[in-house]
Formats: C-alpha cells, sequence, structure tokens
C-alpha cells in the first residue's frame, strides 16, 4: 500500500514539474545571424477557415483573400508600412484626366503571367468583363466597378463588352467612369479587378480555375489539398523581383486555433495571429522574455461600436443616442479583452487617413454629461420600457453585452440582451425596425474614409433588407458631405471634408464607437522584414528568412570541432 | 436471405429520402445562405445577382424538387463556397475519414475485447478494478475534453505524436491518425471492454466450458477458442452501431486535430452556410449509419447459425 502511495506522489511532482517547465518557452530555433535579404526557404502559416475558392472575382472571406493576394496581381497595390497608399503594381504609372473621369494606365515590361506569358492590356479587359458577367461568375464585388462606363448594359446583358474600357495597344489600359470618382484606384487595388491568363481560364474552366492558382501574383500553387493546405512556389516571372524572396509557401487551411499556437511553438509554423491565439495563450506568450523580441503588436483598421437604430423608440431621439456614447466605459471594455482592443472615439482608426488623434467634439466616457442628455431627451428619471441589446455568438460579445448592459443600467435604460448567431445576427440587422441596438463595426474593404463612412451612414445605403446602414441613420447633410467626398480632386480638401463629416455623426451619434483592434503577431527568430499588412493582414511577398545555408553550417561545424562545447555557447539555441 | 436484404435497401432509401427532406428544409431555415456567400459588404444588387445565379430567388418547394430531382439522378450539386460538385467534395474526404473509422474501429475492437478478457479472466483483482476504473473514465469524457488532453500531452508535451494534421502517404497518415483514432475510439473501446468482460464472466460458467475444461483443454484455449466466440456476438453488434457514432463524433474529433475529412467538411459547411455540402454529407453520413447497421445484422447472422436459419 505504502509502495502505491509512494508511486502516486511521484506522479503527481512529475506531472506538476512538467507542467512548470513547458518545453516551448522560448524559440526552437534562432536565426543565423546573415546577411539579407536572401532568397530560399519555406515559410508555413495556418488558418482555422478553409479556403473556398481562390478566383479573384469571387473572394469575399478573410482566409480566401490571404490566398488570392499571394497569387494574383492589379494594377496598383498597396504599401506595405504606415498609411497604406495605392501603389504601382502591375502598371508602372497611370494617369487623370481633369474631369477625373478617364484613367489611362501603362503597364510594366515585365508584367507577366506565372507561365511566362506577358500580361497585355487585353487581358484585363477579359478579367474584368469574366467578373462583372452575373450569368459567368456570380462576383460580390461586382458593384465597386458601376461607375465604368456602360457597366449597366453589360451587366444586363445588353452589351457584349464594358464600353468603358479601351485597349490602345497591348500595354496601354484606358478606363472612362461615368462620373468621377477619387476611390476608384482603391477599387482597382481590390483583387477582385486582378488579372487573369485568359488561356488557363479557359483550358481549365471558371470552377476549376479557383484552385488552378496561375496568375500574376508572387507565388503560384504547386499542390492545392482541399480542407488541409495549400503548397505555393515562388513566381519566378514576378514583375516585382527579387521578391518574394521564400522559395515555398505552405498556408495551412482548416486548423483549429488551439493547433495553430502549439505548432508555432513546437517549431512547425513561422507565423503566429490574432487567430491562432486564445485569450490565455495571447497573455501567455506576452508574458515569455524569450519571445518577446518576437512579438508585435499592431493596431488594425477596423471599428468597432455600438449601433442604435434611429428609427426605434428611444433612440430616435438623439439626446437619448447621445447619453449612451457618453455611458459606456470603453476603458473597462477594453481591459476586460485584456487589450486586444484599443478605446476609440470617432470613426476613422489610426492608419487610415482623416484619423485624428486630438478630434474635436470627440465621444466620451462621462456618466454626468450621459445623465444630462438624458434628461434633456424627456427621461430624467431613466426610460420607463426594457430594450432590446442584440449581442452576435461568441465568448467576447457576451463580455461586451454584459458591460454595456451594465453602463446603461446607470442612465436609467434598462436592457435584456439577446444573443443571435452570425447569420441571424447580421441578416436581423439589416431589415427596419428589428433591431433597436447592438454590436456593429466595419473591416475596411480599403483603406480610405469613404470607406468607413459610405456604406454604414449614407442615407443610400438603406434597403428594406440587408440594409448595411444598420443603424437607418438620415441626414441630408451629412449625404451631401460624403457625395462631395468621393469627387473632390484635392486630397487635403478631400479629407477635411470627411473630418467634417464625422463631426456630424458625433453630433448625431447613430453609433457610439468603442474600440479599433489590435494585433498580435509572433513569428520565428529567423523570418526577418515582417510586418503586418495593413490591407492584406498575412501576406509574405515581402519577408525573407534567415536560415542556415550548407556553406554557414559547414563553417559552423569547423568551429564546432575547434571550440569543442564552446560552440554551443557561441550561438545559442541553434537547432543542430 | 435475399428477400430480407431486398426488403432492407428499400427502406434504406426511405429514411434516406426522408432524411434528404428534413435536411434539406432545416438547412435553408438556418439563415441566408447569401450573406456568407456575398461576404458582409456586397451591394444589394451583387446579392440580387448571386440569388439568381443559384436559383435562390426560387420558391422554396421549386427549389426542393430541384434537388430531389438531381438526386435520384445522384447528383449532390454545387458548393456554394468551393464552387465545385459536392461529390467531389465527398470523394477526396470520405476515404480520409473511412481511414479514420477504420483505425477507430481496429482500436476498439482489438483493445476493447484484449482489456475485457482480461478483466474477465483476472475477476476480483486489483487488474479488472483499474480496467472498471479506466473504461469508467473512457465512457465519462467528452471527445473535446479528452482530445485536447491527449494532444496536449502526447504530442504537444511529450513529442510521441504529430501535434495534429494528416501528413503525406499512407504511412504518414495512419501515424497522425493514431492519436485522433484513439480519441476517437475512447467511448467505443472503454464500452466494448465493459461489455466483453461481463459476457465473458457469464460464459465462462457456462456448462460447455466447464466441460472443456474437464476435457483437459489449455486455459487459454477455453477463454479464446470456447468462450470468446460466443461472448462477441453482442460486440459485433454494437461495433456496427458505433458506426454511426463514429461519424458524429468525427466532426469534432476531426475538428480538434485537424484532420480533413468528412466531419471536418460538415462542420466548416454548417458555419459557413453551404446548403449543398451540408445536405451532402448529412446523406453519406446517413447511408454510413445504416450500411453499418445491416452490416451489423449480417455479422450477426454470419456469426450465430440460429439466426442465420430463421
Amino acid at each position: 500500500m505504502r509502495s502505491t502511495r509512494r508511486a502516486e506522489a511521484a506522479l503527481v511532482v512529475a506531472l506538476s514539474l512538467a507542467a512548470c517547465t513547458d518545453p516551448h518557452a522560448r524559440p526552437q530555433r534562432m536565426g543565423a545571424g546573415l546577411a539579407g535579404p536572401r532568397r530560399g526557404g519555406t515559410f508555413r502559416f495556418a488558418m482555422d477557415g478553409d479556403v473556398g475558392t481562390a478566383d479573384p472575382a469571387l473572394t469575399a472571406d478573410v482566409t480566401a483573400m490571404i490566398a488570392t493576394r499571394m497569387l494574383h496581381e492589379c494594377l496598383v497595390d498597396y504599401s506595405a508600412t504606415g498609411t497604406a497608399e495605392v501603389i504601382p503594381a502591375l502598371a508602372e504609372r497611370w494617369e487623370v484626366s481633369p474631369d477625373g473621369r478617364t484613367y489611362t494606365f501603362h503597364l510594366r515590361p515585365t508584367a507577366r503571367f506565372g507561365n511566362g506569358r506577358a500580361v497585355t492590356s487585353q487581358d484585363f479587359v477579359y478579367a474584368w468583363e469574366r467578373m462583372l458577367n452575373p450569368r459567368r461568375l456570380p462576383s460580390p464585388g461586382a458593384e465597386n466597378y458601376r461607375l465604368i462606363e456602360g457597366f449597366e448594359d453589360f451587366r444586363e446583358g445588353r452589351d457584349a463588352h464594358l464600353r468603358g474600357l479601351v485597349t490602345p495597344d497591348a500595354r496601354t489600359l484606358v478606363v472612362r467612369l461615368s462620373a468621377p470618382d477619387r476611390t476608384f484606384l482603391h477599387a482597382l487595388a481590390l483583387r477582385f479587378a486582378a488579372v487573369v491568363p485568359r488561356e488557363v481560364v479557359e483550358a481549365v474552366g471558371d470552377a476549376r480555375f479557383g484552385t488552378e492558382g496561375v496568375g500574376a501574383g508572387p507565388f503560384l500553387v504547386d499542390e492545392w489539398e482541399p480542407g488541409f493546405r495549400i503548397v505555393l512556389r515562388r513566381n519566378p516571372y514576378y514583375w516585382n523581383a527579387p521578391k518574394p524572396y521564400v522559395d515555398r509557401v505552405i498556408f495551412e487551411v482548416s486548423i483549429a486555433r488551439h493547433l495553430q499556437f502549439m505548432r508555432f511553438l513546437a517549431g512547425e509554423l513561422e507565423l503566429a495571429h490574432n487567430y491562432s491565439l486564445s485569450t490565455a495563450d495571447y497573455l501567455w506568450i506576452r508574458r515569455q522574455p524569450a519571445w518577446r523580441p518576437y512579438v508585435t503588436t499592431t493596431p488594425v483598421p477596423t471599428i468597432g461600436a455600438f449601433m442604435m437604430n434611429t428609427e426605434m423608440r428611444p433612440f430616435d431621439n438623439v439626446h437619448v443616442r447621445r447619453a449612451v456614447a457618453f455611458a459606456i466605459d470603453r476603458e473597462a471594455l477594453c481591459r476586460a479583452r485584456n487589450y486586444r482592443i484599443q478605446p476609440a472615439w470617432g470613426l476613422f482608426p489610426p492608419a487610415i487617413p482623416g484619423h485624428r488623434d486630438d478630434l474635436p467634439n470627440a465621444q466620451r466616457f462621462d456618466l454626468a454629461e450621459a445623465r444630462r442628455e438624458m434628461s434633456a431627451g424627456g427621461y430624467p428619471n431613466g426610460y420607463p420600457d426594457e430594450v432590446e441589446l442584440w449581442i452576435g455568438e461568441g465568448e467576447s460579445g457576451l463580455v461586451y453585452g454584459q458591460l454595456i448592459q451594465a453602463d446603461l443600467a446607470r442612465i436609467g435604460l434598462r436592457t435584456r440582451i439577446k444573443q443571435a448567431s452570425g447569420s441571424v445576427y447580421y441578416a436581423s440587422m439589416g431589415r427596419p425596425r428589428t433591431v433597436p441596438m447592438g454590436f456593429t463595426g466595419w473591416q475596411m474593404d480599403y483603406p480610405d474614409p469613404a470607406n468607413f463612412i459610405e456604406p454604414s451612414f449614407h442615407s443610400r445605403s438603406i434597403q428594406p433588407e440587408n440594409s448595411a446602414n444598420h443603424a437607418f441613420y438620415r441626414n441630408a447633410e451629412f449625404d451631401r458631405l460624403v457625395d462631395q467626398g468621393r469627387v473632390e480632386p484635392d486630397a487635403a480638401r478631400r479629407i477635411a471634408i470627411y473630418q467634417q463629416a464625422e463631426q456630424v455623426l458625433l453630433r448625431d451619434a447613430p453609433w457610439a464607437f468603442i474600440y479599433n483592434a489590435v494585433e498580435l503577431t509572433a513569428v520565428q527568430p529567423y523570418v526577418k522584414d515582417w510586418s503586418l499588412h495593413p490591407v492584406w493582414n498575412y501576406y509574405p511577398g515581402d519577408l525573407w528568412l534567415d536560415l542556415p545555408t550548407r556553406a554557414w553550417r559547414a563553417a559552423r561545424r569547423d568551429l564546432a570541432r575547434a571550440l569543442g562545447p564552446l560552440a554551443r555557447l557561441a550561438t545559442p539555441g541553434v537547432a543542430p | 436471405m435475399i428477400v430480407y436484404l431486398a426488403r432492407r435497401l428499400a427502406w434504406m432509401l426511405v429514411v434516406l429520402g426522408l432524411v434528404a427532406s428534413v435536411t434539406f428544409f432545416g438547412a435553408l431555415s438556418l439563415g441566408d445562405p447569401v450573406t456568407t456567400l456575398a461576404g458582409p459588404h456586397a451591394s444589394a444588387r451583387d446579392r440580387a445577382y448571386i440569388r439568381t445565379y443559384y436559383h435562390l430567388d426560387r420558391p422554396r418547394l421549386v427549389q426542393y424538387g430541384y434537388y430531389m430531382r438531381n438526386l435520384a439522378r445522384g447528383d449532390l450539386g454545387q458548393s456554394f463556397r468551393y464552387h465545385r460538385p459536392v461529390s467531389h467534395l465527398v470523394a477526396e474526404r470520405l476515404p480520409r475519414t473511412m481511414l479514420l473509422g477504420l483505425m477507430t474501429l481496429a482500436i476498439e475492437f482489438g483493445v476493447g475485447v484484449a482489456v475485457g478478457t482480461l478483466a474477465a479472466v483476472k475477476r476480483g483483482t486489483r487488474v479488472e478494478a483499474a480496467v472498471l476504473g479506466a473504461t469508467f473514465l473512457g465512457i465519462s469524457l467528452p471527445t473535446f475534453l479528452s482530445g485536447k488532453l491527449c494532444l496536449l500531452l502526447f504530442a504537444y508535451w511529450l513529442g510521441w505524436f504529430p501535434i495534429g494534421g494528416y501528413g503525406d502517404g499512407l504511412l504518414d497518415h495512419v501515424r497522425h491518425g493514431i492519436l485522433p483514432a484513439f480519441v476517437l475510439g475512447l467511448l467505443g473501446t472503454a464500452y466494448e471492454a465493459r461489455l466483453v468482460r461481463n459476457e465473458l464472466v457469464e460464459t465462462l460458467q457456462a456448462d460447455y466450458v466447464r466441460t472443456a475444461r474437464a476435457k483437459g483443454v489449455g486455459p487459454l484455449a477455453v477463454v479464446v477458442k470456447h468462450a470468446l466466440r460466443n461472448a462477441l456476438l453482442p460486440v459485433v453488434t454494437s461495433l456496427g452501431l458505433s458506426f454511426g457514432a463514429l461519424f458524429s463524433g468525427a466532426i469534432i474529433t476531426e475538428q480538434i486535430f485537424a484532420w480533413p475529412g468528412l466531419g471536418r467538411l460538415a462542420f466548416e459547411s454548417v458555419a459557413g452556410f453551404d446548403v449543398p455540402v451540408i445536405m451532402g454529407t448529412v446523406l453519406v453520413a446517413s447511408t454510413g449509419i445504416l450500411a453499418g447497421n445491416l452490416l451489423a445484422d449480417l455479422g450477426y447472422a454470419a456469426l450465430d447459425p440460429r439466426i442465420r436459419r430463421s
């Protein structure tokens, strides 16, 4: 009996010791310390979702977008750092006519598809007509191109070709718009507008093209194993040589979050990101001294907010809306989410042109002011009825919901939390007079203030079903400013117009702006020049791997022979 | 026998038709697939075009008619999300889930019978108590917990197995499949072990076993040749029935271990409102369950001559 007890005790001690000494508290492998950037190596990362298709005409979700960006190229792109600017890609330069309605793009002589053929202006016409033909492909992004001349006639099948596209020669593409639009270049940077090789599409058919992976992007598909992984190889014909530096990318899909993080720590993935980290993992890796140099946190251009339906009581009363905006303690919400978010007081997140740190009339947490607004709205003793507070599925939604419920109770607004699945939630939010208040927000399509302000607040976005304007907010003055911003040619004046529109929103408070998301990424020590792309998120086209080369390994062996056991101290952490 | 088989197969078709109908209306009532197809930012007009493209603008009953007609022709439809035929998606995933299922059944049967026999033979000793305790744990631990615990302990900490995934080549697939198969089969193994133990304890007291012993048959031969064969009858039935549990268990296990099989396809299709794929996976799983039941009955007949004759 005693020996059994002793064995039990030993087992408990062993297990506790094992629990205390995580074998992966430090990176498995360090960089070789070589000068770079240099070519070679395999970059592996994973997402929890699957990529249905990487056909640029069809991709609308985050995971598929990551794959599509690696495979396909557009006329223009976004710079990788700072405020994402539109930069040349397959077009080396372009001109805009003084009336803002004609864009002339000049293609690079080095623009080639992965099969080696030169990209021509006719390829763009083919790709765009393919994407915009609703009888051929159900593209969710077509409406971004509604200003191209002849759009309606082509979509409805009255014209065989898009009138607004002209190709004077193989390297020049002229796009004529029916009205000027200063966001048009952004629409061209979206992957919907990527060029596709006609001969490949026609050889494999539209359905298979999505996994065929031949485009003009930095990588080509080597192997596509559905629901498992996509293996990509470097496109030798990529216009932006010597990029990409890595020879192969293994994009593992449908990998649950807990597995991603374990595999990252075990050295089987090069990148861990927001979709790999549970809150516990997030806190853990930030505390590990050995990992700290390889962890970065970046604010991402998203806005999280609390929507109030301006057509429903009591939010048809602007004072009640303002009271709510004053009553929410953003700091408490950020604390509850372990600072995976940061407080926001206006619409435009950092890194979006128009964002101001010294925002005038910014929303703030001020209970006294909130109570004054409730009184001004006619409810000095609180609103008599209970109001439904909608939240989406997931744990964080419930946390936010409960905190806000408590905040609102303090100004006499009693709420009942209603949790709904994602699709039911969004369908209900888009229906008039259905959701009185609930969480909403915006994840940008492109980094321009127009993209933040127009879909969510313009009265044009109000629809009987799937209304993107969840607050059903209407304000003629606001609409006028937004329409003006879309066509204003002067960049500085344009930003000023949007800031003015933001002021109207702060005054009318259809949304209480709550937070901007913060993304944590961790990379293995040998991943160099990595940064979270402001638009494409996880994009391995710019990074390089500081991995030991054959010559480096030989030199290290020689050194080891010369130094004996001291060699281990000289290069700690490098796996043999 | 042939009449019996034909009748069973006809019933299978009726049940599958009912399953298809219920799933069809159930899946479409989950929400609007266009929301997922178009992404949150698509315009109303793009949504309308997408709705027309997939015939989602037709009345439900008309859609149902189309679906059943195509189903009768063996066409499972086209995935909304993958833009490919559902039959192709299922064909890619099914062999992977079958491999996992076979490994699980092998573990359930092999380990279950061995451990159950051990417990029956060592009746009244600590070995039996340990087996019963372990099987109790196996029956009560939910897969999402046992799966993550096994992953953490055997793959992440001890490094004996890969941390999820599927690997390259058959041998590597098997290596990657051991841990998920063990977890998926935990409940079945525990159940089989208890079943075998109980049956064997009874059988070992039967007259013919005593006779065999009296004739001087060795202890091993008594258990294996005489007693076990009879004790295995209920095990075969329960293995056939556990086929169904395998499919439902695979949804969670494949998710935990990133095993790219049918279970994960089903999980993702529900999350992504991919109605044709939801339908396809449910139908394939139902066929599997029905086939498992049929096989169990046939296996029973093969093992027990009395059933065969009746």
